[in-house]
């Protein structure tokens, strides 16, 4: 069959209406049912000539966009001519690794502290003769001085040798770390607990498990370091409120309430994020109330224990029973190892999901080693000596212990030394007299006023070892003003002020307590003679900020 | 083992056929379209397993866990294969494991132990020189006495109370060891990369990260605020590129005046754990100096692993130490303890002990692992007057080099480089993980599997990590059995597609 011959009826129909060029309708004629397709166009058109248009134009721009390569800024490095490339290359010259040594570094390098022997309640300093009152260590029960647990810790490594050689989930997982869980959860009467191998990266990992980009964040403002990597790489929004400052809390829940009903978000995660014995200042967080909160604007809550364990509570489990806190109100619990249980590590009890969701999210479970067997049945063996001895023994005994060193501060260093923490906390720190403080508010502090003053407390611990009592200030990364450090979008809050910090234990007695109290304000009246009176004057620089990028 | 996806395959791992490839992603879309269908049935009729998750429980509040994301990962993916993982054992993690057995609790969700046990060889744990095996007569006496003398652990942060004697000697020998002025030690390797980089990167500097990085030093990389940019895993091209655009582009945008990075960091591992490669240590130091940018190399696996005697990748790639400006690595593998350390200029060091949050605010290291460390270290150096360290030395790279070219024989796909411990051999398949775990279990093999979110969700491996204290014959044995479980699974991916 000829081309032409086919196209014949169909040609001549077509060329009534409009113009089709014979080329066109030859070459169509060749391909099968081209002809038909064509007809059917041709009507399209003669029902209704708009509507094809609109329609046409519509396919041909979605085939645009579809085939439209992504358009590519042109980047710099492709604009600028080669030479001046290579001269950028040339001269790039990088800033040293690390800077030079701050002031506040320095102070915080000369001010090591090197133990000879074990951190018991006397030990063995470095470059003084004789033996020295331990307060720095945080072994507030004094279990890491216990006949049972180093017999615990002997057996375990004669059973287990040291390492455990791997993560959890790649054979790692011992059963002395199972053990320790169910022991965990069991004293705090949860479902499930899961242990980490470091304290500072339980709520490191924690956070940002259960909080993402979407998710919105309130947190105390003193809140340890641990807590604030957390905060920072779950990405989450951030809003801090005033350390222990309750109505602040209520008025940034009242806030984002506000917001809501306003922006009409849907439902996102948010947690009250606190400590229950702040790590910074010694004080004790009024969790009755931030539950009360809490559950008013139907938050979640996390709680770090890890510095009230085995201290606060009738049986030791920190200040959530001490305020006859339910478990259950607390979504994430974390809390430390290497306090009181005078181990290694970290854990968080709670829910089943809370607890088997970071086996697979929490960063620092899933692709860290597992601890040592022999850490965790160190552990185990302090949970047991705190069951049965807490309530009626050691309990009362390291909050006597706190209460008979905040009083005797008081009693004999008026005027010279404050305390900043509750007088039950065995964790105690303490600061100059306001009188000689170079900075009202922790916010007012800048290099030159904060290395001031730890300079005279430097040298009051330093004169404090030679006379016998082993104390430390409390040390911070201070960088220089001109860093400026944010938290998601926020500024970072300030640096708690600069206090002397004394681990007050269930080993002391009210002699030695007071004796270093004693030496402490002898000492301290000796290094206030070199004390400046006012805030030294700082050179201003002109701030850079640096913007965060993820 | 970076989490999540947007991560490249290595090379070897680029080999998967087209048929692989599409089964692979069936596989995938299966099992989610099964999941989601599972789900559907649960939360209208109420029977399944899981009701109490699939029910809502607060109307106005946002779920604890993403519905759609981590709960259904771990209720339709990982309750499938979760005998695979975290599977616990009894006693050392030395040649031979004992795995515990475990069977579905009543609750029909969690594992429970039966009180068995099944000793399997232990071709899974980082026992890299067996201290693991002979700890009593290697290790043991040294690290007794540490504990009578320190206590078991310090309860306090380095810069306070928590250096003593022990860690001190430890860090002097560490420096030693790997051939740097100085090192500091902390109490957990994750949290050095974690709390190190912050510490000296900051949100003016630029790193440049091996795109297949451990998760620690991702995470490091992101609290520092520094930006990041990742690279083609071990593709010093593709390093050279991305180096010199980062150096000419500054770091503002197009349309800012041109501010150069504060420093670059080029962050790279020693071995790759997922891939068991060694890094091209020698090409990457060559790009830093070449453009002034700083090194920082990951010594996890390789660190008294690699080399001749054991002093890691700089060792093995002939790069001196000097060249690399931050050394950092664990203790957890070869050395039978636990932690990290990090090595370099005195500057750095000084700048990390009073700087660093691991320094000021971490608990130190216990000072019985720290002796521990010690010991191994002296072994392996030789300082014991024994031939020990020198013989496990040449023993873990003769294992590793002998079962990787078995795997190969077999007809496996295998990945990484010859000499390295770390043995990976391709799966694909997410159903093969738990098929192959199961299989090796019942063959008496303990065998590490890794699906997502370790590696790509298409990237599904078993990995073996061989060990000095590893004989011929144990390796022979499992050689054989793997055979075996190569052919029943279809895993012989070099010899044909189908496998």
């Amino acid at each position: 069959m000829s081309a032409a011959s086919a196209a014949e009826p169909g040609a001549e129909d077509l060329t009534l209406s409009i113009h089709v060029p014979h080329f066109v309708t030859s070459m169509l004629a060749q391909i099968p049912g081209a002809n038909e397709y064509l007809k059917w166009w041709i009507n399209l058109w003669r029902e209704n000539p708009v509507h094809l248009l609109v329609e046409t134009t519509l396919i041909l721009l979605i085939l645009y966009i579809l085939l439209q390569r992504p358009s590519k800024k042109r980047s710099k490095m492709e604009t600028l001519p080669a030479a001046v490339a290579q001269e950028l290359l040339n001269e790039y010259e990088p800033e040293p690794l690390c800077p030079p040594l701050t002031e506040g570094a320095r102070m915080v390098l000369e001010d090591s502290v090197l133990l000879e022997t074990k951190p018991s309640k006397y030990t063995k300093v470095s470059g003084v003769d004789k033996e020295v009152l331990n307060l720095t260590t945080m072994d507030f029960l004094g279990f890491g001085q216990r006949k049972e647990i180093h017999k615990a810790a002997e057996d375990a490594l004669n059973k287990y040798g040291c390492g455990s050689c791997g993560p959890r989930g790649f054979y790692g997982s011992i059963d002395v770390h199972v053990f320790l869980e169910k022991d965990l959860a069991n004293f705090f009467g949860t479902d499930d607990c899961i242990v980490y191998s470091d304290a500072d990266s339980t709520a490191t990992s924690a956070i940002p498990a259960f909080s993402n980009r979407s998710d919105l964040l309130v947190v105390d403002e003193a809140v340890n370091d641990a807590i604030i990597t957390g905060v920072n790489l779950s990405r989450s929004r951030v809003l801090f409120f005033k350390h222990n400052d309750m109505e602040d809390l209520a008025r940034v829940l009242q806030k984002v309430e506000e917001e809501d009903r306003r922006l009409k978000r849907k439902p996102q995660r948010r947690f009250i994020v606190v400590e229950g014995l702040y790590r910074n200042y010694g004080d004790v967080c009024p969790l009755d109330e931030v539950v009360g909160l809490k559950n008013k604007y139907r938050w979640r809550l996390f709680l770090d224990e890890s510095h009230s364990i085995g201290v606060f509570g009738a049986s030791g489990k920190g200040v959530a029973e001490h305020f006859g806190i339910e478990m259950s109100e607390i979504d994430l619990f974390v809390s430390s190892l290497s306090t009181t249980f005078a181990s290694v590590g970290g854990f968080c009890v709670g829910s089943r999901e809370v607890v088997e969701h970071q086996r697979l999210s929490g960063a620092g479970y899933c692709f860290s080693a597992s601890s040592p067997p022999f850490v965790s049945t160190v552990a185990s063996q302090a949970i047991k000596l705190l069951t049965s001895e807490a309530r009626s023994k050691l309990a009362p005994a390291v909050k006597k212990n706190a209460q008979t060193f905040h009083a005797a501060v008081r009693k004999l260093a008026d005027g010279d030394l404050v305390t900043v923490s509750n007088p039950s906390s065995a964790l105690a720190h303490v600061r100059l007299a306001p009188k000689y403080q170079l900075a009202e508010d922790p916010a007012d502090y800048d290099e030159a006023t904060r290395c001031a003053e730890e300079k005279t407390l430097r040298a009051i611990t330093k004169k404090m070892r030679e006379e016998g009592v082993l104390a430390t200030v409390a040390n911070y990364i201070i960088l220089p003003d001109t860093v400026k450090q944010v938290v998601g979008s926020n500024k970072r809050p300030p640096l708690p002020p600069p206090s002397i910090r004394f681990a007050i234990t269930a080993l002391h007695d009210e002699d030695e307590l007071t004796r270093a109290v004693q030496t402490l304000v002898k000492c301290t009246r000796e290094a206030l003679k070199d004390h400046p009176s006012e805030a030294p004057v700082t050179v201003s620089t002109p701030s850079i900020t640096l913007r965060k990028r993820h | 083992m970076g989490k999540g996806g947007g991560r490249e395959l290595p090379h070897d791992a680029e080999d998967q056929s087209i048929f692989t490839a599409i089964t692979t992603y069936l596989g995938i879309a299966v099992i989610f379209f099964f999941g989601r269908l599972r789900d559907k049935f649960g939360t209208i009729t109420g029977r399944s397993r899981f009701r109490d998750e699939l029910l809502p429980k607060h109307a106005n509040e946002a779920p604890l866990l993403d519905p759609y994301g981590a709960a259904f990962y771990a209720r339709r993916i990982k309750f499938r294969v979760q005998d695979c993982f975290f599977r616990p054992v009894r006693g050392r993690p030395g040649t031979y494991i004992d795995v515990m057995k475990q069977t579905i609790d009543e609750d029909g969700i969690r594992l429970k132990t039966t009180g068995e046990v099944q000793a399997c060889l232990n071709l899974g744990s980082y026992n890299y020189l067996g201290f693991a095996d002979d700890w009593d007569a290697t290790c043991g006496e040294c690290v007794h006495g540490a504990l009578r003398k320190y206590g078991p652990a310090s309860c306090s942060a380095q810069s306070d109370a928590g250096t003593m004697n022990v860690h001190r000697k430890l860090e002097q020998v560490v420096a030693d060891f790997v051939g740097k002025p100085a090192a500091v030690i902390f109490s957990m390797g994750y949290n050095t990369n974690q709390l190190v980089l912050p510490a000296i990167a900051n949100a003016g500097s630029l790193i440049i990260s091996d795109k297949l990085n451990h998760v620690s030093i991702v995470n490091g990389c992101r609290a520092s605020g520094a930006k990041v940019i990742a690279f083609k895993h071990n593709n010093v091209d593709d390093l050279e590129r991305t180096v010199r655009k980062a150096i000419i582009e500054g770091r503002g945008e197009a349309d800012e005046p041109y501010q150069p990075w504060n420093k670059i960091i080029i962050a790279v591992e020693g071995i790759y754990s997922m891939e068991g490669e060694i890094c091209d240590l020698r090409a990457i130091v060559d790009v830093a100096k070449k453009y002034k940018c700083y090194t920082y190399v990951d010594e996890a696996h390789s660190i008294g692993a690699l080399g001749k005697t054991g002093r890691g990748v700089c060792e093995h790639t002939g790069v001196s130490p000097d060249e690399v400006d931050i050394l950092m690595g664990t203790f957890s593998k070869s050395f039978n303890g636990m932690g990290g350390y990090i090595a370099g200029s005195r500057e750095l060091i000084d700048h990390l002990r009073s700087r660093c949050a691991g320094m000021l605010y971490s608990s130190s290291l216990s000072p019985v692992v720290a002796e521990q460390v010690l010991t191994a270290f002296r072994i392996i150096s030789g300082e014991d007057g024994t031939d020990i360290g020198r013989e496990r030395l040449q023993a873990i790279k003769d294992n590793a080099n002998y079962f990787r070219a078995g795997l190969k024989e077999i007809g496996c796909s295998v990945l990484g480089d010859d000499d390295s411990p770390v043995v990976p051999v391709m799966l694909f398949h997410y159903a093969k993980i738990s098929a192959f775990s199961r299989e090796a279990l019942a063959r008496r093999l303990a065998v590490v599997v890794v699906g997502a979110p370790a590696v790509p969700l298409y990237g599904s491996r078993v990995r073996f990590c061989l060990s000095a204290a590893h004989t011929r014959e144990d390796l022979s044995i499992a050689l054989a059995e793997i055979a075996e479980i190569a052919r029943d699974l279809g895993i012989r991916y070099t010899r044909s597609a189908f496998g």
